[in-house]
């Protein structure tokens, strides 16, 4: 999990925020499974090279939300039905990427088709992707 | 406790080797008699030698070389933090240090000491047991001065700070000032003085080393300048006020008068006044013998300074106007000047003359009458001075083969002296040369002789113009005494005469008669004769087996103490005074030694019912006067 | 229990006539990363050896558990353990001989904890302290440091020379420290990325001040790079976001702002036609690099 999720020193998001928003995109994406065991706040800090508190942050907020469950002297585990993502989150987060991507398309000044084009092969590449990670 | 035993213990353990290597010197030095250079014979002291040698260097070179890196590398190479950073208080660090180095150097000695003595070749009879505790401190006290004076010297030097400067000449101020102060001490032969004061000095300068060092590991850190500061501060401090301390001891153990004294030792008298020389043990000053000019009617008394030992140093003219003695200017090797006192001048004070000579070689200072002249012999020659000059009058070269064995003034212009012929002392008797000096004329020659006398004879020189001389003479074993003619040597009358079993002793009053008292098996008793040696009366006196005689504390008596056993104590001791016109006596009461005499060495006849006369030292060592009107004693110096 | 672990008072210090460190404020709470950051020369030497009572500073004090470590230094030290920045174990001693010596100096030693560090790195027992590698050396002090389970770890520059290995491994070991016993941690470091991700409070010292002394996310949230097109001196409507320096590129203009705000920053963007891909935050390394050099000059 710790390479799915990662800390990038230059975005200006604090580093827990990162972490919780890390796990939320592996579990909405299903890279995490409902119900599997999340690695503990020790395990993580010290494979991201994190302060603890940190981890512990995302994780009591994550928590919260009820994405994560922890259950007394089993460990942390990904909820059951964990939440979906909200939507103006997921709402920020497309607008993000989407920017992002258009940005570099035009910069390096392709059309709008091309970009378009090039999106809907990637889209249905990870999909057949996914299909075959979970069957 | 707990950080200083860890300590210990990781500098030894880390310092294994130097036992190893101890042991294996040991072991070489056994291997010494295979050397071929040594001599031959002697091989066990020869290997006990090599090997205390060895352990010598040994524990000096490794004292030195652990004393210089055991603070000094760690903060050289910034290695202190490893002990800063941890709970290890700064007492713990340089306490433990010094206690491996210490466990080091001793136990490395001891190493290489061993082999040797397993075999033999140390006896242990060589330091007497009680001896043991003693050597063994000093051996630590050593070992530990030179961990110190190390770590200390590594610290100044390696601080590079400008204030070594400061250290450097403070070393030499305190060096020059215990150097001074030791000088004025073996000047005066103070050796007690010497010992303790160096000791306790020795002592106070040692601590300093070890609480400089604490000083510097726990304020200086791990800051080499911060540290060298710190252990000069307490260093100095500390070496300050044990020097003024060592220079007050100084002052004070010579700062003595003749009230400090436990008991009068040893009295000389002028011939007449009140003046006398005593000496004694001055009180908690171990062996230190001071000399004082005294006078006893007034107590006035004036310190001998110098290393004045020994009464016949000082001497005293005829009339008792005036004293002179020696004193050492300097240490060992430097000359000696005399000294004199008007005696009769009530705020006189001592006054240094012009007239000085080799110490070693002076001897014999004899004044004239008057005490305007003095003569010394030094070495093979005589010399006459003016005493209030210093001008030199005469010197004479005596004749090789006479040593001199007494010199006096006849008048100012004229001395008489006595010499043996045999100058090398080989034969116990000789033929004794009277030869005559004149000043004026610088010239000496032989006047006489008096043929066969012990090298051990005395004589009384009853006056300094006198014509004849009291000779005692001793001839295996029984002793005689005789006038002689001062001039020619040869005998005006033949005396008296005791055999070995008899104490014989002679005295002479004022009047010139001669007075002999013996003791001994056929009883006691005093033989009376004339200026001119012709018999008078013989007085019996209770029967005793020793008899001492004074001078003439009345006139016309004389003091004499008896004893009945021949090797008495002086509490066995009974004194009395003899009166000799009437034969009658006056006890005086038990061990009253009659001081103020040694007439042997005195040039002049001691005047009766005089101050010389009538000094007694009691049994508890006080000097007493006799006062006959109210038949008691005056104490002048209490004992104790 | 004092809620302050150590706490630097107007603390100055001179060496001569140079002034080292002068008049350093700051506190360090109990459980916090505090990471002490400047270049070399700055002072951050002098501050360690302050901290560790092993220099008295000229002036003010340093507390640490609430009492003046100069005078109570080994009572602090029985709770503190330090790895300084060049290795001091004596070149003789093994590693097994400094553990022994070293357990009989704390009232409580974690000597399991302590083999088992040194077995995970692979460091030799009886191997002399000064045959060992930079990196076992700095393994060995790290060890040797945990071993009274400190209250407070002091850190001097420990990445200093070691490779990307021995750091990665050594960041890893004090976060598992820190998660399983929450240690206060003082770090005096030049290894700005390596911190950034463990550090909670971050000072940065320059010609012996303190430049900042501030929690890193609210740090990491006020400064901001802003792409510019070449507009060639700063637009007046980003002067309150506190422009620390501009840099000229080769493509665009740069801002460093170091009082960003994203509500309020919003309404300039949009006044200025500033895209929001424009915007990025910086790195540890990259304010302090901005800190200290302004590039073409500082704005006032």
């Amino acid at each position: 999990m710790a390479r799915a999720v990662r800390i990038d020193p230059t975005d200006a998001a604090p580093i827990w925020r990162q972490i919780e928003e890390g796990v939320r995109r592996l579990v909405a994406s299903g890279g995490l499974a409902a119900g599997a065991a999340a690695p503990s706040v020790r395990e993580l800090a010290r494979e991201l090279r994190v302060n603890p508190a940190t981890v512990a942050k995302a994780y009591q907020r994550l928590t919260e939300a009820g994405v994560l469950v922890v259950q007394r002297g089993e460990g942390t585990f990904v909820a059951a039905a964990p939440p979906p993502i909200t939507e103006a989150e997921r709402r920020r987060l497309l607008r993000d990427g989407a920017t992002r991507y258009a940005a570099h398309a035009l910069t390096i000044g392709a059309t709008r088709e091309r970009a378009v084009g090039e999106l809907d092969t990637a889209w249905s590449r990870l999909v057949k992707e996914l299909k075959e990670v979970e069957p | 406790m707990r950080a200083l035993l860890a300590v210990v213990e990781r500098e030894l353990g880390e310092r294994r080797t130097v036992f190893a290597a101890a042991l294996v010197a040991g072991l070489a030095a056994l291997a010494t008699p295979l050397l071929p250079w040594l001599a031959r014979g002697g091989a066990r002291e020869q290997t006990g030698v090599m090997a205390l040698t060895l352990a010598s260097a040994f524990a000096v070179g490794l004292a030195l070389t652990y004393g210089a890196s055991m603070i000094g590398r760690d903060l050289r190479e910034r290695r202190l933090g490893f002990y800063l950073a941890r709970p290890i208080p700064a007492w713990s660090l340089w306490f433990g240090k010094l206690a491996a180095g210490l466990l080091l150097v001793l136990g490395g000695g001891f190493l290489v000491l061993l082999p040797a003595v397993v075999a033999g070749a140390i006896p242990g009879a060589l330091i007497p047991r009680d001896r043991v505790p003693l050597l063994a401190a000093l051996v630590a006290a050593g070992a530990l001065s030179l961990l110190v004076l190390a770590h200390a010297a590594t610290v100044a030097v390696r601080s590079r700070s400008r204030l070594v400067v400061l250290d450097v000449a403070l070393l030499f101020a305190t060096a020059g000032a215990v150097t001074a102060v030791s000088r004025r001490l073996a000047g005066e032969s103070a050796s007690a003085g010497l010992l303790r004061g160096l000791s306790a000095y020795g002592l106070l300068t040692l601590a300093a080393l070890v609480a400089a060092g604490w000083a510097q590991v726990a304020a200086g850190r791990s800051d080499p300048r911060r540290g060298h500061g710190a252990l000069s501060l307490t260093l100095w401090g500390i070496v300050g006020v044990s020097t003024a301390l060592l220079a007050g001891y100084g002052w004070w153990f010579l700062a003595v008068s003749p009230r400090s004294l436990e008991g009068v030792f040893g009295v000389a008298a002028a011939p007449c006044g009140p003046w006398m020389v005593v000496s004694g043990r001055a009180r908690g000053r171990g062996d230190y013998e001071p000399a004082f000019l005294l006078d006893a009617t007034t107590g006035r008394s004036v310190r001998l300074a110098g290393s004045v030992t020994g009464l016949t140093k000082v001497a005293f003219s005829g009339d008792g106007t005036r004293a002179a003695w020696l004193v050492a200017t300097g240490g060992r090797g430097s000359p000696a000047e005399v000294r004199t006192l008007d005696l009769a001048a009530p705020a006189a004070r001592p006054v240094a003359t012009t007239i000085s000579f080799p110490m070693q070689g002076a001897f014999g200072l004899t004044l004239s009458a008057d005490g305007g002249r003095i003569a010394v012999r030094e070495g093979p020659s005589l010399s006459v001075y003016d005493l209030a000059t210093g001008r030199r009058l005469v010197s004479v070269r005596l004749p090789g083969a006479v040593a001199v064995a007494r010199a006096w003034f006849v008048s100012a212009d004229r001395l008489r002296l006595l010499g043996f012929s045999d100058p090398r002392g080989r034969v116990e008797r000789g033929d004794l040369a009277i030869l005559e000096l004149d000043v004026p004329e610088k010239r000496l020659r032989e006047t006489g002789r008096i043929p066969d006398v012990a090298r051990s004879a005395l004589f009384f020189v009853r006056d300094g113009g006198g014509a004849t001389l009291l000779l005692r003479d001793t001839c295996e074993g029984s002793t005689t005494f005789a006038l002689v003619n001062a001039v020619t040597g040869s005998t005006v009358a033949a005396l008296a005469a005791c055999d070995r079993d008899t104490a014989c002793q002679a005295t002479t009053l004022a009047d010139g008669r001669i007075v002999v008292g013996e003791a001994g098996a056929t009883g006691a008793r005093l033989r009376v004769f004339s200026p001119a040696g012709e018999a008078e009366r013989v007085l019996e006196l209770p029967a005793a087996r020793t008899i001492r005689l004074g001078l003439e504390p009345v006139a016309g008596s004389v003091a004499v103490a008896l004893a009945p056993d021949r090797l008495a104590d002086w509490a066995a001791y009974t004194t009395l005074i003899v009166d000799i016109a009437h034969g009658s006596r006056t006890a005086l009461g038990r061990a009253y030694r009659p001081a103020g005499w040694y007439w042997w060495v005195s040039d002049w006849r001691f005047a009766a019912g005089g101050t010389a006369a009538r000094a007694f030292l009691a049994q508890d060592g006080s000097l007493v006067l006799l006062d006959p009107s109210a038949n008691g004693f005056r104490t002048v110096l209490p004992a104790g | 229990m004092n809620p302050t672990v150590v706490a630097f008072d107007r603390v100055s210090v001179r060496y001569g006539r140079t002034v080292a460190v002068d008049g350093v404020s700051f506190v360090v709470p109990r459980g916090c990363v505090y990471a002490l950051l400047g270049r070399n020369g700055a002072g951050k030497s002098s501050l360690v050896r302050c901290l560790l009572g092993e220099q008295k500073p000229a002036l003010g004090s340093v507390s640490v558990f609430g009492r003046p470590v100069w005078q109570t230094r080994v009572a602090a030290m029985a709770r503190v353990g330090v790895v300084p920045e060049e290795p001091d174990i004596p070149p003789e001693m093994s590693a097994a001989a400094t553990i022994a010596f070293c357990a009989r100096l704390y009232p409580s030693w974690d000597g399991a904890g302590v083999e088992r560090r040194l077995d995970r790195f692979g460091v030799p027992r009886t191997v002399p302290a000064g045959a060992l590698s930079k990196g076992q050396k700095g393994q060995l002090a790290l060890a040797l440091a945990l071993g009274p389970s400190p209250d407070l770890l002091v850190l001097d520059d420990p990445t200093l020379g070691l490779d990307a290995v021995a750091r990665k491994e050594l960041y890893e070991e004090l976060v598992e420290e820190l998660a399983d016993r929450g240690t206060t941690v003082f770090l005096a470091t030049h290894d700005l990325a390596g911190v950034e991700a463990v550090a909670d409070r971050v000072g940065a010292l320059a010609g012996g001040r303190l430049l900042l002394d501030e929690d890193l996310e609210a740090l990491k949230g006020r400064f901001r790079r802003v792409r510019l097109r070449s507009v060639g001196a700063l637009p007046p409507e980003l002067a309150r976001f506190g422009p620390y320096a501009m840099r000229r590129g080769a493509f665009a203009d740069e801002a460093v702002l170091s009082r960003f705000d994203d509500g309020a920053f919003a309404e300039a963007r949009d006044a200025l036609g500033i895209d929001p891909t424009d915007v990025s935050g910086m790195t540890m390394e990259e304010i302090f690099i901005a800190l200290h050099d302004p590039g073409d000059g500082r704005v006032p």
